[in-house]
């Protein structure tokens, strides 16, 4: 088991190390200037942006720190906010069948639209950018939380709502004591879903409405033809996915059961 | 007025195709007192979780009803506290929590630190002292069921509804549990209602009542069963007439055996119960079996007959009788062969 994992570990590192030498040779052989820099610049333009993430020279020039906070703050509200809605939703769905079967050919239409595509309609109705942001991360947090409660809930075991129903539990108690926590497993998983889609179209929603955000950053740094910058941006963004997935899987565990 | 009464229950389910309807058991009728133990046996997919749900309140009779103290069942309540066959624990909670949710269902204005003092008596009674904080999937089936038990008691429930509860425990185990359930039945003095597809299990049960329950009904407990069920309605008749003045009314636990089909006895049950002879059991497309049975040794293919008029419960195998004929005047269709949904 831990031979297993020394040598996973150990072919993995081989093979990021390949990439990177692959990458530089291959970044190296250019003119430079002209093609694409090698992990050595991106390294140097990180060690530089790390140095003083948080500093702000006015609009166009904010550290990469504040540029990821504004992105994790819009995140954060539009989320938190899809999240709870979809899990009301998402009960009331799973607990009707008849109000499931109704809604859900509107669900069906609505979520193969991309969260982008109601930019426009919200720039026009509430005429704020960085609301409109927040709103398409709303947008793309809410379908996978609401279909995996809905369905989470509608497949919650007859026993449990059973013995809700014979201690004549309040709807409340019900909702707290027997429902949610049943359906836990199934919610969090679609709100790790979510939070990875949210965190997948906000870099494009920022790129659209500028201002601030890793999104906009990115845009920007393209516009000075700051590559070194764009690749790190890239990185980090993957990385700050990976967290948040980390968390929310930190959270399946803790809901989990078994029956 | 009896304390519970079971009045001419019908259930139908939807048939599974072709439109129609099911008929698991029709007119099923008899009468529990307070402080009883009644066992009904019968045939996996038989109707015996149906009708108990019913009595729950969880299921909603197709004709007929259920009549606790006077007042007719509609919904599930506090009253009647189910044991269920799979235990039914919720697996996110707690031994404790699972309890403390029952116990704080039933007192609604106690104080927390009562409310787990409370619940601990009912741990420390069914000997999981020290797994309290475990989750039901860390536990053996016999030490979930008894957090079932607790559960159920410690709401103190008049009526206590037991749907196969020992099915999924071992051997060894179950007779313990068994000891524990008279224990707390003893010392509660619920009225309880027992289905099992397990004849020994219920003569089990009747019999360590025999042993235990010291009162005047005892000796015709005993003398019941020594007539023996296959003896016919000839052996009931007889031990009615010994009985005698104490009559059988007394004694407090039966085990009504309804095995085989086309065997009905009808009227069995209440000659049993000692009150209402004539209109009380009614039964089935096939046939019931009613009355205690003796020992181990089981002798089949009593005399058999048709079910008559009042035809109900379907208890058993399902080969066509003359009692199934009767059910089809009455209009109601084939029952299910042997399908349990258990
Ligand atoms: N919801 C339902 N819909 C249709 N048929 C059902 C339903 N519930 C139970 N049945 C049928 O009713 C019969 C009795 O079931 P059940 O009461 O669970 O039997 P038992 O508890 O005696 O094993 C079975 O044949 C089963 O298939
Ligand atoms: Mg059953």
């Amino acid at each position: 088991m831990r031979r297993d994992r020394l040598r996973v570990i150990a072919v993995s590192a081989l093979l990021g190390l390949a990439a990177l030498v692959v990458w530089q040779a291959f970044a190296g052989g250019q003119p430079a200037g002209r093609g694409v820099p090698g992990p050595l610049a991106v390294a140097a333009t990180a060690g530089h942006m790390l140095a003083n993430p948080f500093y702000n020279n006015g609009p166009n020039d904010k550290g990469i720190g504040l540029q990821l906070a504004a992105s994790l703050a819009r995140l954060g509200v539009g989320w938190t906010v899809a999240s709870v809605v979809a899990i009301m939703g998402g009960v009331a769905l799973g607990l009707s069948p008849t109000l499931y079967r109704a809604v859900n050919p509107y669900v069906q239409v609505l979520k193969p639209v991309s969260p982008l595509a109601w930019m426009p309609l919200f720039l026009y109705t509430i005429k704020d950018s960085s609301q409109s942001a927040i709103l398409v991360i709303f947008m793309s947090s809410l379908w996978p939380t609401l279909a995996n409660t809905a369905f989470g809930v509608a497949t919650i075991r007859r026993d449990y709502l059973n013995v809700a129903a014979i201690l004549q539990l309040s709807w409340w108690r019900r909702l707290v004591t027997v429902i949610l926590p049943a359906a836990a497993p199934a919610i969090v998983a679609g709100l790790r879903i979510s939070i990875g889609s949210a965190w997948v179209a906000i870099v494009a929603a920022e790129m659209l409405i500028g201002g601030t955000g890793i999104g906009y950053f990115v845009w920007n740094e393209w516009n000075n033809l700051a590559l070194t910058s764009v690749i790190f941006a890239i990185l980090a963004i993957g990385l700050i996915g990976v967290l948040l997935d980390a968390g929310l899987s930190r959270l399946s565990r803790r809901l989990a059961y078994t029956e | 007025m009896s304390y519970l009464e079971i009045d001419h229950v019908t259930k139908l389910f939807p048939a599974a195709e072709g439109g129609g309807e099911v008929c698991v058991f029709r007119d099923v009728n008899f009468k529990i007192e307070q402080g009883e133990f009644v066992t009904m046996v019968g045939h996996s997919g038989c109707g015996k979780s149906t009708l108990l749900n019913i009595i729950a309140g969880l299921e909603r009779a197709s004709g007929g009803g259920v009549v606790l103290e006077g007042r007719e069942i509609r919904r599930p309540g506090m009253d009647r506290m189910v044991v269920f066959q799979n235990f039914s624990l919720m697996p996110w909670m707690t031994v404790f929590d699972n309890i403390r949710l029952a116990v704080r269902a039933a007192h609604p204005d106690w104080h927390r630190t009562n409310v787990d003092r409370f619940v601990q008596r009912y741990v420390d009674m069914v000997g999981l002292t020290g797994a309290e904080r475990k989750r039901p999937a860390a536990l053996s089936g016999g030490m979930r069921q008894r957090v079932g038990l607790a559960r159920a008691f410690s709401t103190e429930p008049k009526v206590l509804l037991l749907d196969e509860p020992f099915a999924q425990i071992d051997a060894l185990t179950r007779g313990v549990i068994q000891d524990e359930l008279v224990r707390m039945w003893t010392a509660s003095r619920s009225t309880v209602f027992m289905v099992t597809h397990d004849v020994d299990e219920a003569i089990v049960l009747s019999d360590r009542v025999a042993h235990e329950v010291h009162h005047h009904g005892v000796r015709d407990v005993l003398r019941a069963r020594e007539a023996g069920l296959d003896e016919g309605e000839a052996g009931l008749h007889e031990h009615d007439e010994e009985a005698g003045e104490q009559g059988p009314h007394e004694v407090d636990r039966y085990a009504v055996v309804a095995r085989e089909v086309g065997d009905l006895r009808q009227g069995g049950l209440a000659r049993l119960l000692g009150r209402d002879v004539g209109d009380a059991t009614g039964c089935r497309p096939g046939g019931i079996r009613l009355g205690r049975r003796r020992g181990r040794g089981r002798r089949r293919g009593g005399r058999r007959r048709g079910c008559g008029r009042s035809c109900g419960l379907v208890l058993g195998e399902y080969p066509p009788t003359d009692g199934q004929q009767a059910c089809h005047d009455q209009g109601c269709e084939d029952p299910p062969r042997h399908r349990s949904l258990d």
